[in-house]
């Protein structure tokens, strides 16, 4: 319900914004050849991620629930194609970090692991509204594939999550310099859970 | 001997992922050029003192703030479209278009929240709270306002300032002198002086740390004011409805320097002590104004809190957050807070992390609308932590 909420909040106040788009400032100044024209660059990116996933400890039968906590770094890599109010891109990305996972409940099954490392793989494609030559609104999928290993404890054997993970983000970017953009977003990814994605991008 | 602990504490963490460090690394990023809010820098207002008689920021606006937020912050949707800006700006007085004598200038500012905590689970909450209820009432000895007596006084409800509730109190009372053009000396009960004065009082910048909406302190500030630097130095002696043993005393020193047109960075330090707890702080903070009324800050510090009551070890921990702050068209913006916190970074310890995002409109005169979510996460040690989602809704009124 909560996904539903915050898409349908994003959507309207956002995207019905296209009619109110300020200018484009001096370095996209429109002109009836710039509106058509298409500008093509690439972007390395560094991030972070944060995410959650359901994790399922299963002993002798019986599988409780509890919570996985992902944190990690994302490098990424996109070819971006720009007009003058939209645009769209590309790229696949790479990621590593951390997962905590289960709790110390004292319990026969309780189970608690930090610091498992994992890896990710995947690939997104976004599209993207123009606010201003600076600004832009978005929406990216993401698929993405994460590595980890839960290790079992005695009888205990513990997994979380499921591969691959698809899922739309929605998204902002601010180029603060002329090759630097500060990058955001925030999809869901579980039940009542967000994927997290926060970095800079550096074009060329 | 805070830069040791910290020098020692990132090579004993092994997963420096945080995104403090993020944070941080993004603000030494940008200071490579390639190419009313603080966050109004993005309207090219990057000195407090164009709209506030404070030159620090926050507190009541100045005639001139008033006639800006009416003409550049609010929509102008409900006025004719062929009535001009001044005759809106002339609108924005206390007493509408009537000028009041020049000695005097009131104002009151109301801000009401009702918030939803725990959204999708069964442990929902829902209040509202009357957040602040403020008479504004500010005196001048001359024309050109260079002496000023600032006072606030508040009624709080249930919600309690130093043991008081459902009575009034004041919250700010000083006199501001304004020596020269470079030079306010502030003397009386006011803000203290550190990092970005941001509105949201429960960032992880500022009520956390004893710079929330409720933290005026007494003392003296002296700032120092010119066209690309500012700096200001506070000695503070605690609030005056504290209890002696809980007043923190101490001393702290902020400022910025603009780069260029609408970029600033920033330092904040301070060092303050009560007989229960010490307070050592230390800050860096950007803001840049990226596109007419569009703008990002950002503020990352160290925490060192000591509590004396246990006598135990102080905690060094990090804050930080980016803000972000997009003018869809006049009257309404999307602003976005990135947050994390860690309380120690010397052992294991909890990160917290909010998010919190929508919409900030201003479509009236006088007033101001929030509806934002907020998506909490953590990462521990002791547990998995699932997500939490909170909503909020603001009113303010500032006449």
């Amino acid at each position: 319900m909560q996904k539903i909420f915050l898409f349908i909040f994003f959507f309207i106040f956002i995207f019905s914004g296209a009619s109110w788009a300020q200018e484009l400032d001096e370095d996209s100044v429109g002109t009836s050849s710039l509106k058509t024209k298409q500008v093509e660059h690439w972007a390395v990116g560094l991030g972070m991620t944060q995410w959650n996933e359901e994790m399922r400890i299963a002993q002798g039968g019986v599988t409780v629930g509890s919570t996985a906590n992902f944190s990690g770094m994302l490098v990424s890599i996109q070819k971006e194609f720009t007009r003058y109010r939209w645009g769209w891109n590309f790229g696949g990305l790479v990621g590593s970090g951390y997962a905590n996972g289960g709790s110390d409940s004292g319990s026969a099954n309780s189970y608690l692991k930090t610091k498992v490392s994992y890896s990710l793989l995947g690939a997104s494609t976004r599209i993207f509204y123009r606010f201003s030559g600076r600004i832009n609104f978005g929406t990216s999928f993401m698929i993405f594939n994460r590595i980890i290993e839960w290790p079992s404890e005695g009888s205990i054997q513990a997994s979380s999550g499921k591969n691959p993970n698809i899922l739309p983000v929605i998204d902002l970017n601010v180029r603060v310099f002329n090759t630097w953009e500060l990058y955001q977003g925030i999809g869901p990814v579980a039940n009542g859970a967000t994927f997290w994605k926060i970095g800079m991008n550096y074009r060329f | 001997m805070i830069l040791v602990r910290v020098t020692e504490t990132i090579l004993n963490v092994k997963h420096s992922i945080s995104i403090s460090i993020l944070i941080v690394v993004s603000s030494a990023l940008i200071s490579f050029p390639a190419g009313a809010y603080p966050d109004f820098i993005g309207y090219g207002y990057s000195s407090c003192v164009t709209c506030h008689y404070n030159s620090l920021g926050g507190g009541a606006l100045n005639d001139y703030g008033r006639a800006l937020f009416a003409t550049e912050i609010t929509a102008r949707d409900i006025f004719p479209k062929d009535m001009d800006e001044e005759a809106i700006a002339a609108q924005s007085g206390f007493l509408g278009t009537k000028q009041l004598p020049w000695w005097v200038r009131p104002g009151i500012k109301y801000r009401g929240l009702k918030y939803m905590r725990g959204l999708g689970s069964e442990e929902k909450i829902e209040r509202f709270i009357n957040m602040q209820a403020d008479v504004n009432l500010n005196f001048f000895v001359d024309k050109k306002q260079d002496i000023a007596l600032i006072n606030t006084a508040s009624y709080v409800d249930k919600e309690t300032y130093y043991g008081k509730t459902y009575e009034w109190y004041m919250r700010e009372y000083y006199i501001r002198w304004k020596y020269n053009r470079n030079l306010f000396v502030y003397i009386g009960q006011m803000d203290k002086a550190f990092g970005i004065r941001q509105i949201d009082h429960t960032n992880y910048g500022r009520g956390p740390l004893k710079l929330g909406m409720n933290d005026q302190s007494q003392g003296v500030i002296a700032h120092f004011v010119y066209p690309d630097w500012d700096i200001a130095t506070n000695i503070f002696l605690g609030n005056g409805l504290q209890e002696e043993e809980d007043k923190q005393r101490g001393l702290s020193v902020t400022g910025e320097y603009q780069i260029y047109e609408k970029f600033k960075v920033g330092a904040s330090a301070l060092n303050s002590e009560s007989d229960k707890e010490k307070y050592n702080l230390l800050a860096v903070s950007t803001r840049m104004g990226t596109s007419k009324g569009s703008a990002v800050m950002a503020e990352a510090g160290l925490k060192e809190i000591t509590d004396k009551i246990s006598g135990a070890e102080a905690k060094l921990g990090t804050y930080a957050y980016i803000q972000t702050l997009v003018n869809i068209r006049r009257g309404y913006n999307f602003l976005s807070t990135l947050e994390h916190t860690r309380s120690d970074i010397s052992r294991p310890s909890r990160e917290s992390m909010k998010w919190a995002f929508g919409a900030l409109m201003f479509p009236l005169p006088r007033s101001e609308f929030r509806l934002m979510f907020d998506n909490g996460k953590a990462y521990d040690d002791t547990v998995g932590v699932p997500d939490s989602w909170a909503f909020q809704g603001q009113f303010h009124l500032s006449y």
